[in-house]
Parts: C-alpha cells; structure tokens; sequence
C-alpha cells in the first residue's frame, strides 16, 4: 500500500472517530518510522460527509447510518495549516543513534558494557600505575589473604597473593588484559577475513559462491576446539598462535553471516533502483550493502569476543594456552584450583571476573541482537 | 533425501581427510628433528635413525605411508607409556568418556527442554526471569570453574556438611573416582550445565514461535487440555531446532570432559588427554586429537542427516543454496 492511500485510511478513520466525539482536530495522523519524523494532518471538518481527505467520496450510507445528525453550524472551517503540517516534530535520527537508543533501555544491558568498560580501563591502567611488577616475588608472603599490608614492602595486597608471593591484584587486572586482547583480537581479525569473503562469494553468486562456500563447509566442519589444540601442541605456544589459531577457524561464521545477507539484500528493490541509475559495483558495496550487513557484523563479533575469551581460558588452564611468566584468567585459574580447597580465593578471583566478563559480554550480545537486527525484535 | 545423506557423508569425509592431512602438514613444518635433542649422533647412525623412521623418503611418500597407516587405526606408539599403542591407551580410557558425556547429555537436554518450555509458557513473569537467569549465568560460567565450585562447595562442603547432621561415617557425596552411583552424578551435572543452558534458551525461543500459532488455538478450540497442547502440539513443533544445538553441544561436552575428568579424578579420556600435554608425549596428543576429530565430524554429520530427515524444510533450503 502507498504511503498517500495510507494516510487516506487513517485520516477516514479518524474523521469518523472525530465526528463521534464532536471534536474540532480530526485525522492526527503520527507516522513514526526510523527516520523519527512525524507528520501531522489537520483536516476540516466541514463537509465531512461527502468528501475525504484526497477528494475521495465516504459513502454516505454508511455515514448516515452510524452516527447521528449533527448541526453543521457547530463546526468551523479552519483551513490547512501547511506549515504546520510539512514541519518535522522530531529530529531525524542516523542507524546507530536509534541501535543506541533502543540499547540504552536494558538497564541490564547498560551495566554489563558499564563493567567491560571498567575492565578494559583497569587492564589499561592498573598495571601501569602498580608499583608493583606483575613477575615480583615475595617469598615471605606466599598465599596471604586478600587486603593483607606489607609494611617492609609498604604495599598492600589487595587480592592477597599466590604460591611464590606475587601480587595477585595486579596479575589479575593483567590477566584482563591478556584475556580481553585475545578475545577483541580474534573476532577482529575473524571479522576482517569472514566479512570480505561472504561479501565477495555472496555478490558473484554462481561457480565462485559454489566453490566459496564448499570450501567454508569444509573447513568449518573441523571441531573448533580440536584444531585450535592441535595448533597449539605443533607450533610454539604463545599469545600470537593461539590468536592465530582461534581465527583460522572463527572466520567462517562471519563469512556465512555475510553472504546469506548480500544473497538477500542483492535482489531487493533499492539495489536494482542504483544499478538503474548507475552505480558502479564498487558504490553498490561500499554504499548498500556494507552497511546494511553491518548489524549482522556486529551482533556476530560481540558474541563471538566471548568465545574467544572463554576459549583462550579452557586452553590455558589445560596448560597449552598463555604460558608463564604472562599470566592470563586462565592461567590464574588453573593455578588456583590446586589449592583451591586451602585458599579459595587464589582461584575465586579470575574465576569471578572471568565469569562476569562473560556474564556482561552476552548480556549486550543479547541487547545488541535485539537494538540492530529488526527481525528479531518481539 | 538419499542424494542428501550421501552429500553429508562425501563432506564428513572430505573434512576428515582435511583434518588428517592438516595434522601431518602440521608435524612436518615443525622446525627440527625428532634427533635434534640427541648429543653428537654420528651421520651414520643419524642416517640410520631416519631409514628406520622412513624420515629419508620424500614428503608425498612419507604422507601416503601415514596416510596408509591412519586407515588402518594405526596411531603410532605412546612416548610416556612405553610400548603401548595409542589407539588401545584411548579405547581403555573411553567407556568411562562416553559414560559421563551421555549421563550428562540426558540431563542437559531433558532439564533444558522442560525450563525452556516452562520459561515460554510463562514469559514475562519471575519464574521466566529466574529461569532465563540461571541460563545466561549457565553460559557465562566456564566448565571448569562450574566443576571445581561443585567439586569443593557440594562435594566437600555440603556433603561433609550432610555427614555431621545425620551422623554418616563418610561423606555420601563422593567427590573424586567412577566407582559407585553416587560418584557419577555431581560431574555429569557439571558437564551438563552449558548444554542445559543453551538448550533452555533455544528452546524457550522456539516455543514462543509457536505459541500463538493457529493450530494451537485450534486446539485450545477443540478443548484439549493444556498438558496435550503443550505434549503433542507445543513441543513437537519446537523441538525441531532443538536438534542442531546438539552438534556443537557433543563438542562441549566432549571438551568440557577435558577438565571436568580431570578435577573429579576419573580415568576418561579427557584427563588422559590432559596428562599427555602434560608431558609432552606427542604422538599420543597427535592421535587423541585425530580420534575426537573423528568423533566430532561423524557426529555432526548424523545431526545433520537427522535433521534433514525430521525436516524437509532443511534438505530443500541446502539444495537452494549450494545448486
């Protein structure tokens, strides 16, 4: 239905509804799209009868029928105020401005990006500012509990400290950094691949997607986990391999993510509409389908930050991940829960802020899906 | 349909030669030789090291000869355990595996469909919020931090705890071994807990989709009782998607077992696993990671075929797709 017949029908319905409760102001018409904008229509009432908004007659049977008989000298023509009715109420809003407006309303949501971001700056800061090293040793104090003060070393062990006396309050907040880097890291770079490649197979289509995507089934039927071990017992263990590894296999959702919505987006009307009026291929991309798949792209990496992070975890704390002197939640944790029945709180720390880091990371996954991809909205 | 299984099939092979071809390609771009570490080997006897080994022969024969060997099961022999063949230490080690992973998959998926549906069914209300919490708190806790909380707060805590009210002799809750019943649970559910949570979840959202379909009003129409609508109109039509979970769900599980076996001391192959990173004892790393490969590829492959065969939605979409 064309936005001009729709207008029709709702200022007809409103005329009516107006002539029932004798009001002077029929036909307020709100249409608030994504854009934001409302249009407001003043109709006079006059004549009501026999004559709709676009000239169109009511049928008068079905008027008269309805309601009763009015004096016409109540009502007053007032005319059309076009001013008021081209004028736009509310300010027009971009994609990412609404995606954050409908963001900000999960209050839950708003507290798990509140707490990454605490972690992100404590992973900055914390072990720039310590004044103690991360690799320090204090060997007459091993295990101390937490908020324990070392006068000779005039420092306070906040998250007391673990088996050879190092501060674990700034190996944890390091940790954070190794911990969250990985994560961003591997969906970046699963993104930078995935993205160009579905793009690439989804706009050729034919022989090119075909052959694409056989190579995407293939590869991404390989048990996640199990290359990302594999990787990591041949190659040197470290912060880069294990990056490495973890994208080698991510990058295949992305690249399914992105072609099924160029194949969908492809054949709609607006592309056909630029390729008639002469676009180039480069302009279809880069101005219509980009970032018309860019919801997908990011409900895709946030979820994916997650994975990477509880997965750099797993592998380190069966020992193959990050290796020491670096220190990961991983690594934290896996030297904890030795003596996790002694002194709990050695694992109960990384173990907390893994878990809340997760916790708040699929909150706004969660929050995101619903703010950018309408589909999904109930 | 048969055209369909046999297409999942040829991919499930082509990604376990992929595999396959990927852990050999792995192992020979490792810098060095396996005789580096040995002190000043004279060339003879080096030479003679690498006949033995078949190292002189050229890259592609050395590949079909392995490749020869992987299709008779042969994984090569252990470096820890002395003499013993890989394959013989996995197959001891996996029926306790498949006994845990199956014990916990059944309590993942039943627990998890019957809080998905329950949370649908009251959706907007606290036990909807309790429930869809638990679940995202399900997801967020990592495996091995879910097992060794349950391992020292139920385990020790709380059965010791038990032990002192009723007077027992021993703790009832058994915390480590696969022994007696009682052992077997506190594990599984450990197990379980990420499968339960992305099951409840998807469920939960797949029951919603149906819930306010025209056949369920007709139903309701006829006079059907809520538990038959919920028994034969509900759940069956959104249990469907129930089944693509379980793939990546194996794949957890089997993971999970990694640590879960290790923290509760039971002799699987998980914590096998474990042992051997510990030492280094590669070939069996090698061969134990072909062997879940394997396991995992053949699994996802049946889901698949089974989904293609519960729903024929799927098997037309995947013609469309890929020609």
């Amino acid at each position: 239905m064309s936005r001009k017949r729709e207008n029709f029908e709702k200022n007809r319905n409103g005329a009516n509804a107006g002539l029932n409760e004798n009001t002077e102001r029929v036909g307020k018409n709100e249409n608030s799209l994504n854009t934001g904008s409302s249009v407001e229509t003043e109709v006079a009432n006059k004549n009501l009868t026999n004559s709709g908004f676009y000239g169109e007659t009511v049928n008068p049977a079905v008027s008269e029928g309805n309601f009763p008989k009015l004096d016409k000298n109540a009502f007053e023509h007032v005319g059309k105020n076009i001013e008021h009715s081209m004028s736009i109420a509310r300010p027009s809003i971009s994609y990412a401005q609404d995606a954050w407006r409908r963001f900000r309303q999960n209050r839950v949501a708003l507290a798990g990006l509140i707490f990454v971001l605490i972690m992100v700056l404590g992973s900055i800061f914390v072990p720039l500012l310590s004044p103690m090293p991360i690799d320090q040793q204090n060997l007459e104090y091993t295990y101390v509990k937490p908020m324990t003060y070392a006068p000779d070393l005039n420092h306070m062990f906040i998250f007391g400290t673990d088996n050879l006396g190092r501060d674990l309050w700034v190996r944890t907040w390091y940790g954070a950094r190794i911990s969250l880097s990985i994560g961003i890291l591997a969906a970046l770079i699963s993104v930078l691949i995935g993205v160009p490649y579905g793009g690439i197979s989804g706009y050729s289509g034919g022989t090119v997607d075909i052959i694409m995507m056989r190579i995407v089934e293939i590869v991404s039927g390989i048990p996640y986990m199990i290359l990302v071990i594999l990787f990591l017992v041949v190659l040197p263990r470290g912060y880069l391999t294990i990056v490495a590894a973890m994208s080698i296999v991510i990058w295949t959702s992305p690249a399914r993510l992105v072609r099924a919505q160029v194949l969908q987006l492809k054949g709609q009307e607006f592309i056909l509409a630029a390729k008639t009026l002469g676009a180039s291929t480069g302009r279809i991309i880069s101005k219509h389908l980009i970032p018309n798949s860019l919801g997908v792209v990011v409900i895709q990496m946030t979820m994916t930050i997650p994975s990477a992070i509880f997965s750099e975890a797993f592998l380190s704390y069966i020992g193959i991940g990050i290796q020491p002197p670096m220190a990961s939640w991983g690594t934290l944790a896996r030297d904890g829960v030795q003596i996790f029945q002694l002194n709990p709180w050695v694992m109960f720390i990384p173990a907390t802020f893994i878990c809340l880091t997760m916790l708040s990371l699929n909150l706004i996954g969660d929050a995101l899906r619903n703010a950018l991809d309408p589909k999904l909205r109930r | 349909m048969f055209r369909y299984i046999i297409k999942r099939i040829i991919f499930s092979l082509l990604t376990i030669w992929l595999l396959v071809t990927l852990t050999f390609l792995l192992m020979h771009l490792m810098p060095g030789d396996p005789f580096i570490s040995t002190k000043a080997v004279d060339p003879a006897v080096r030479e003679m090291m690498f006949k033995k080994y078949g190292l002189d022969k050229p890259l592609i024969v050395q590949y079909f000869i392995y490749m020869g060997k992987m299709l008779r099961g042969d994984l090569g022999v252990s470096l820890h355990y002395k003499g013993a063949q890989v394959v013989d230490r996995v197959f001891d080690a996996f029926p306790y595996s498949f006994e845990l992973g199956l014990r916990s998959l059944i309590i993942g998926i039943a627990l998890g469909l019957i809080l998905g549906i329950v949370a649908a069914k009251r959706n907007g209300k606290i036990s909807d919020g309790l429930i869809m919490g638990v679940a995202v708190i399900g997801i967020s806790v990592p495996s091995f931090i879910m097992a060794a909380l349950l391992n020292y707060g139920v385990g020790l805590k709380f059965g010791n705890f038990l032990k002192d009210i009723f007077g027992l002799s021993r703790n009832p809750i058994p915390i480590s071994g696969w022994n007696s019943e009682a052992s077997k649970w506190l594990p599984a559910i450990a197990l379980s807990f990420g499968t339960l949570a992305s099951i409840a979840r998807l469920m939960r959202a797949s029951t919603m989709d149906v819930l306010n379909a025209d056949y369920i009003k007709t139903a309701k129409a006829k006079g059907l009782s809520e538990g038959q609508i919920t028994r034969h109109h509900m759940m069956r039509n959104a249990i469907l998607p129930i089944i693509t979970i379980l793939g990546p769900a194996a794949a957890s599980i089997l993971t999970g077992a990694f640590v879960v076996e290790s923290v509760f001391a039971i002799a699987g192959m998980g914590k096998f696993f474990v042992l051997s990173i510990q030492v280094l004892d590669y070939p069996m790393i090698i061969g134990t990671t072909v062997i879940y490969g394997v396991l995992l590829i053949v699994m996802n492959t049946l889901v698949d075929i089974v989904y293609g065969i519960v729903d024929p939605r799927i098997r037309l979409e995947r013609k469309g797709i890929s020609g």
